[in-house]
């Protein structure tokens, strides 16, 4: 229906309205009826009717499972889609894909589903397509058979459907007449589509004629859609038929009715639906706020503006606009939110009024869906808009002042003046509401902890109107001010302001005065407008408020450095102990105690250190304290090391803003050098020490001090030298290395100075290249002495460095008072120097490595240590180095003898000498090579030692000599002597006298004691008388037929001495060149038992007695000899006697056994001729090496035999001849005549297995004797 | 008469009380107390000896003599006390007007006992008065680590490398420490 057609409509409605009414009761309402849209789009409503019409129509499908019908083609999103749906048994429970609805179902009634009968559900399903569907499937539960098709409506491009409704019912009744009235009407009116479909019970009962009626309706022609019944013998069979019907007039009364007639008498079930489309429906608008009470506010006030908004079908939003009249719609458009108020039932929008003209408004709201036409609507009332008060307000941004301002700073800002926005621009501002004013004065006044009035100055003020500093200002505000005064200073100008605008106000000053007085460190600075009439107004007028404000944030004075001294010498820092001055501002006003506190308040403080170690001065280091100016000592346990930006001072808990590089030097106070001990006979002296060698700790020193720095630092010496560290703590260093507290360092003192150095300075050099320095003097150090020993007189070399006290200092003629070399005690004297040998190449006896000298007469014999002195006063030696001062005194004689003539038989101590001369004998040495001898006294032991020399050796160059001899002849037989001996050099020098001997005594010391014997002199040879030879000699005697006995006399012998040797010598060989020579008992009546001889036999024999110190005599002493004859042989009997000795166990090792055995000689008179031991056996061996056996007899030389080497058990018998035929035997004894050693002892045999032996058994053994005797 | 000798009794007598009371007041208000009468009447048992200044300053005059321009090179303590006083010090002079000479001179009990012109090789300068002082250099010595019970020989004062330094000789050595 178009716009015109439905506004003919309206005023035909509204034509017969007045018509019916009566026309001049009417006219003067018709305003209101007409401004009335809501009657308006009633009678529209009624009126207009839009109209669905057929999309396309699918095809049926049946069967007897779940069926799929198709969508028809042509179907668009916003179509209405109908299934219509026919099934039996008539009580199934189908369900449909998801999106698909039920309208509804209707039955014939409740007969059970078989072919051609059973009742019929039939059911309508709905669904608006949008735009991609897919095929819906009906799912049956149980089914006998069932038909399905889809129908689809078109609507019109704005309508909207309502929602689907339906009824139905079933025809049960016989005949082909087939009719159902729907349950229900669902309202069939005009314009309604209705559709309608029928199931029928049989394949036989297709229908034709199909209509439907409603009464008071009129439906236009039924359209059978799709044209051809569904008849299917599928299942239980069945027909379905159905279409539409356009409702073209009325409005039903009643339910609808299906009609139809059918092929076949069945029955069945029809189900209607009525499909309306609705058309779209215009916003509805009613503002109802403005209604002209209460409605007054000011510019610049928010006004809620209430209004009603709806729409049914779209979104729609509203345009306020206020007006100066209600009609026309031309009113200006409100901005904000209530240019698209959103819908609502009294629902408001915010007005935001500033910059209205003051005056009343109506309001007005303007709302379209973009479908229907604009809808409009005019407040009741209007809204009284007042202008507002001219205000001049005082304020101050949210921007925080700047933290810190250095004390004595010129110029400087309160607000930061790189801060880009109100938001962080400390600023006052001012601000006019309505009109234009000028500003003449601002007074401003600091109420932070600053004296302002004493310490700052220069305030002025700059401005601009963005509230950001950073891009620039607009310009000063009037002039700046020199002084406070009385805390404040007011500045003036003329500033017009233009009104609505914020101006910013930055505030300047100076954190000094001229005084000059500057503010203390902690203090707070902070800018107030205290009073609103601190702002003063030339032209124009405001109400003034908003004062007092403050600039947000908190300013603190910060203590500025601005120069510190320095120690002596140095440009970035100090030592300890030295007096410091740091000058700046706003240090305080610090008393004693509170100079070391860092955290307090004004007028506290403290000096500390924030690198290199932090640490703060000490309240005691601290000597004055003002506020420009602060005095303190550097201590020397501050614990840093400073370093960049080290030094801060801190006043009222600020520290300077830029701290100060400044440095804690090192500090070498001093050192300390070894003591004396071990080679040293005294210290090392001030600041003097030797170079380093590792046999001892002379060459350590020890830098004491302060900030040395824990480590890695270094030392060196004039020259670049640097001195190695010695970590080990001994000698001068009691710590080792780096001590951490950095207060000293070990160092070996480089042997890299050169000799000629006395003196120079050692240089302490810290990590930080700071370092400090002190004097060192070179000891002289002796490395050698050569040669290491010597004798007076000798020239010693002796090596070292530092011997001078400067170079090319060094004593010409030595020694001097300062210049000495020390032997021991014994000091080398002038004669002693010389510059030859070692020294000729350098000239002098002196230089600063080398000194010649000859070991002085009288330094003692013995270690003596050489020490070099260079200086006397103070001190400075070396230390000492051994040297060995020799004699050339020889050394008393050793291994004293005195021997016959011939050198080689000594005669003992105590013992005599055959000849009258004697030789005597000695070692001799000396210390060094000399010429020297062995001189002897030979005293008679009745004579005491004189000194007197009786003889000498030869003399001999050397420093040593063995079995030196001299002789002394012409002793007196019978005398006794002793004797002493010495060794004499060439030069004179003798040894000391040695006594030989025990003989301490008489020995010259005067003890008067009798010397004891050395030797005596016995030339005299015993005397024998036996006859006269041969036959009247008177020494034989028993001579039997073996048997004889020599027997004599001797005499003669002096000094008691026994005769030692007697002998004698017999054979039947009358010269006696053969025989035997046989020994007789000792002493002055010896005697000798010959044996063995042959009977009847004349023997011939000499006797021979010799003394003590060999003297003898042989009687006869030659030719003729004694003789006599042996007797007539005797008859003896011979006998061999067998002695078993042992049987043993068997021996399973290599062992040695023993076992004892007896021997009984029962004969008198026997004579033992043979003896000899049988043993048998058998042995075992190993396999290896061959096993032995040993077998021996009391101790007799025992037989060693090898055994059979055979793992078999092997018989052995060893016979073993007794070396000596001595036995002993065993009582009865009746004779031991030369067979039985004596009568009480057993004998033993031994045996011992040795070699590869395994095992053994010892059979038997015995001892078989042969022996003979006279019966 | 008699008057006046009472007058003067009862001043005398006034004279006392007052003394007392004052003196009573001061040590209850701990302005005297027993360390501080102590330290106040103790003397020290060295203070018969001579410090080096002592000694110094009645050689100086007779190295003058020697030389006008006499300076000092060398000072010598003998034993010394731990206050660093000695009853004998010894000093050498040297001056620029003789070469390779020195002038020893020896105090004992502040009165000089030798005089003599020595061989002597060695630098000299003024002795500062602001030189640490010998019990000074002792209570450096005695700080320093490892020697805090070292037994103190002497003590001996030489001009080195533009420098004085005392040397105070320990059983443990010679430690040195800068004069200033």
């Amino acid at each position: 229906m178009s716009k015109a057609f439905r506004k003919f409509l309206k005023f035909f409605a509204i034509f017969s309205l007045i018509a019916v009414l009566g026309f001049s009761d009417i006219i003067s309402f018709l305003p209101q009826i007409l401004q009335n849209n809501k009657l308006a789009e009633n009678l529209e409503v009624k009126e207009a009717q839009a109209a669905a019409s057929i999309r396309a129509t699918g095809t049926y499908v049946n069967g007897t499972a779940n069926l799929t019908p198709v969508i028809p083609a042509g179907a668009v999103a916003g179509d209405m889609m109908l299934l219509a749906y026919g099934t039996k048994p008539y009580n199934d429970a189908p369900t449909i894909t998801a999106g698909w609805t039920s309208i509804g179902s209707a039955t014939d009634g409740t007969v059970a589903a078989g072919t051609d009968v059973g009742s019929m559900q039939t059911r309508i399903y709905y669904k608006e397509h949008d735009g991609s569907e897919t095929n819906p499937t009906v799912t049956n539960t149980t089914n006998n058979v069932s038909g399905a098709v889809i129908i689809v409506f078109q609507k019109g491009a704005t309508e909207t459907w309502a929602t689907p409704v339906g009824a139905g019912g079933g025809d049960n009744s016989a005949g082909t007449g087939f009719s159902v009235t729907a349950a229900s009407d669902p309202g069939i009116t005009i314009g309604d589509m209705i559709v309608g479909y029928a199931a029928i019970r049989s394949d036989a009962g297709t229908q034709t004629g199909i209509g439907i009626t409603a009464t008071g309706a009129t439906i236009g022609a039924f359209t059978e859609s799709p044209a051809a019944d569904l008849a299917t013998t599928a299942g239980g069979d069945m027909a379905m038929s159905g279409g539409y019907s356009l409702v073209t007039a009325g409005t039903a009364s009643a339910a609808p009715v299906y009609a139809s007639t059918l092929a076949a008498s069945h029955t069945g079930s029809a189900f209607i639906v009525r499909l309306r489309p609705i058309p779209n429906a215009s916003p509805t608008l009613t503002v109802t706020q403005p209604d002209g009470t209460g409605d007054t506010v000011t510019a610049g006030d928010l006004y809620n503006i209430t209004y009603d908004l709806a729409d049914t079908d779209n979104v729609v939003t509203a345009a306020m606009y206020y007006d100066t009249d209600a009609t026309g719609l031309n009113g200006t458009a409100i901005t904000g939110a209530c240019a698209t108020a959103a819908e609502g039932t009294g629902a408001t929008c915010s007005w935001d009024t500033t910059g209205m003209t003051p005056n009343s408004y109506y309001v007005y709201g303007t709302s379209t869906d973009g479908i229907n036409p604009q809808v409009s609507d005019y407040s009741s009332g209007v809204i009284t808009i007042n202008a507002p008060a001219n205000n001049l307000t005082i304020g101050v941004t949210a921007g925080s002042k700047t933290t810190t301002v250095n004390s004595g700073d010129i110029s400087v800002y309160a607000n930061d003046i790189s801060c880009s926005a109100s938001s962080t621009c400390a600023a006052l501002t001012l601000n006019v509401s309505n009109t234009s004013v000028t500003v003449s004065s601002i007074k401003i006044t600091e109420i932070g902890t600053a004296n302002a009035t004493a310490d700052l100055s220069q305030l002025a003020l700059f401005y601009d109107t963005d509230g950001n500093y950073s891009n620039g200002v607009t310009g000063q505000y009037g002039a700046t001010v020199a002084s406070f005064t009385s805390e404040a200073a007011t500045v003036s100008g003329s500033l017009a302001l233009t009104a609505a605008t914020t101006y910013y106000f930055y505030a300047r000053f100076n954190a000094s005065s001229t005084a000059p007085s500057y503010p203390k460190g902690g203090q707070t600075v902070d800018f107030q407008i205290a009073a609103n009439a601190d702002v003063t107004l030339s032209s124009g007028t405001a109400t003034i408020s908003g004062a007092p404000v403050s600039l947000a944030g908190t300013t603190a004075i910060l203590p500025r450095l601005t120069s510190v001294t320095y120690g002596t010498g140095l440009s970035d820092g100090a030592r300890s102990s030295e007096a410091i001055t740091i000058s700046g501002y706003g240090f305080g006003v610090v008393p004693g105690g509170s100079r070391a506190n860092c955290a307090g308040a004004v007028d506290t403080g403290c000096v500390r250190f924030i690198v290199g170690g932090n640490d703060t001065v000490a309240d005691a280091s601290v000597t004055a304290w003002s506020n420009t100016s602060i005095g303190w000592t550097v201590s020397s346990t501050l614990a840093t090391l400073g370093g960049a930006s080290s030094l801060e001072v801190v006043s009222g808990s600020q520290g300077t803003g830029t701290d100060t590089t400044y440095y804690i030097y090192p500090r070498v106070n001093g050192m300390t050098t070894c003591s004396a001990g071990g080679d040293r006979d005294n210290a090392c002296g001030t600041n003097q020490s030797q170079e380093y060698a590792a046999a001892d700790t002379f060459g350590l020193i020890r830098l004491n001090g302060d900030h040395f720095g824990a480590s890695a630092g270094t030392i060196t010496f004039t020259g670049g030298i640097t001195f190695t560290i010695h970590n080990t703590a001994e000698g001068a260093c009691a710590v080792a290395g780096w001590a951490t507290d950095g207060t000293s360092v070990c160092a070996e003192v480089s042997t890299a100075i050169a000799s000629s150095t006395n003196s120079g300075t050692i240089t302490l050099n810290r990590t930080d290249s700071k370092t400090d320095t002190i004097a060192l003097e070179l000891l002289p150090r002796i490395t050698s002495a050569t040669p290491t020993s010597g004798v007076v007189g000798d020239v010693i070399t002796i090596d070292g460095d530092h011997f001078c006290q400067s170079a090319g200092g060094c004593p010409a003629s030595p020694p001097t008072t300062d210049y000495k070399v020390l032997f021991g005690n014994t000091e080398a004297i002038a004669a002693d120097f010389t510059a030859t040998g070692n020294c000729a190449a350098q000239g002098i006896s002196w230089s600063d490595s080398r000194i010649c000298v000859k070991v002085p007469s009288g330094t003692p014999v013995g270690t003596q240590k050489i020490k070099v002195v260079k200086k006397a006063t103070p001190n400075q030696e070396s230390e000492r180095e051994n040297f060995t001062v020799n004699s050339t005194v020889p050394n008393t004689p050793t291994n004293l003898e005195q021997k016959k003539t011939d050198i080689i038989t000594a005669i003992d101590v105590n013992t005599g000498t055959n000849q009258s001369s004697v030789v005597f004998e000695g070692d001799i040495s000396a210390g060094v090579s000399v010429t020297m001898w062995l001189e002897v006294e030979v005293r008679a032991t009745s004579t005491a030692f004189d000194g007197t020399v009786t003889a000498s050796s030869s003399a001999f160059t050397g420093a040593s000599f063995a079995n030196v001899t001299s002789t002394v002849s012409g002793l007196t037989n019978g005398a006794e002597y002793h004797w002493r001996a010495r060794t004499k050099n060439s030069v004179g020098e003798s040894s000391a006298w040695t006594a030989f001997g025990n003989n301490p005594s008489g020995d010259g010391t005067g003890d008067g004691s009798p010397a004891n014997r050395d030797f005596y002199i016995d030339t005299s040879a015993p005397t024998i008388s036996i006859g006269t030879p041969p036959s009247s000699c008177t020494a034989h005697s028993a001579v039997t037929d073996q048997t004889a006995t020599i027997s004599w006399t001797a005499g003669g012998e002096i000094l008691n001495t026994a005769l030692t040797t007697n002998q004698t010598r017999y054979g039947t060989d009358s010269t006696l060149v053969s025989g035997n020579t046989v020994s007789a008992s000792a002493g002055l009546s010896p005697s000798a038992n010959l044996t063995g001889l042959n009977a009847g036999t004349p023997y011939y024999y000499w006797v021979k007695s010799t003394d003590a110190v060999g003297n003898f005599t042989q009687n006869p002493s030659g030719s003729p000899f004694c003789s006599f004859t042996t007797s007539a042989a005797v008859t003896r009997i011979m006998k061999s006697v067998d002695y078993f000795i042992v049987q043993r166990d068997q021996i399973t090792d290599t062992q040695t056994s023993s076992s004892t055995f007896t021997l009984y000689i029962a004969e008198t008179s026997s004579t033992l001729k043979n003896a000899y031991v049988e043993i048998d056996g058998v042995i075992i061996g190993t396999g290896g090496s061959v096993p032995t056996f040993q077998v021996g007899v009391n101790g007799q030389t025992s037989l060693t035999v090898d055994l059979p080497n055979t793992t078999s058990p092997q018989p052995f018998k060893i016979h073993y001849n007794l070396p000596s035929l001595t036995l002993n035997c065993s009582s009865p004894v009746e004779s031991q005549n030369g067979i039985c050693a004596n009568g009480t002892g057993a004998n033993k045999i031994l045996f011992t297995f040795g070699g590869g032996f395994s095992k053994a058994s010892l059979v038997n053994a015995k001892m078989v004797i042969t022996y003979f005797y006279t019966p | 008469m008699i008057e006046q000798n009472q007058k003067k009794l009862i001043k005398w007598l006034s004279g006392v009380v007052i003394a007392a009371a004052v003196l009573s007041v001061l040590i209850f208000t701990g302005v005297l107390n027993p360390a501080k009468i102590k330290k106040l009447f103790m003397i020290e048992p060295d203070s018969h000896l001579m410090t080096n200044r002592n000694a110094y300053d009645i050689a100086l005059l007779e190295a003058q003599k020697w030389q006008p321009d006499a300076k000092l090179a060398f000072m010598d303590s003998g034993s010394i006390s731990e206050r660093g006083r000695s009853n004998t010090w010894k000093a050498i002079f040297i001056s620029s007007k003789v070469k390779a000479k020195g002038f020893s001179i020896e105090i004992e009990d502040y009165k000089i006992i030798l005089l003599a012109e020595i061989i002597y090789n060695g630098v000299g300068a003024d002795f500062p008065t602001n030189i640490i002082s010998s019990e000074d250099a002792i209570k450096m010595v005695r700080a320093t680590k490892g020697y805090e019970d070292a037994e103190i020989y002497g003590a001996e004062v030489i001009y080195m490398g533009n420098l004085w330094y005392w040397g105070v000789k320990t059983s443990k050595g010679v430690v040195s420490v800068k004069g200033k």
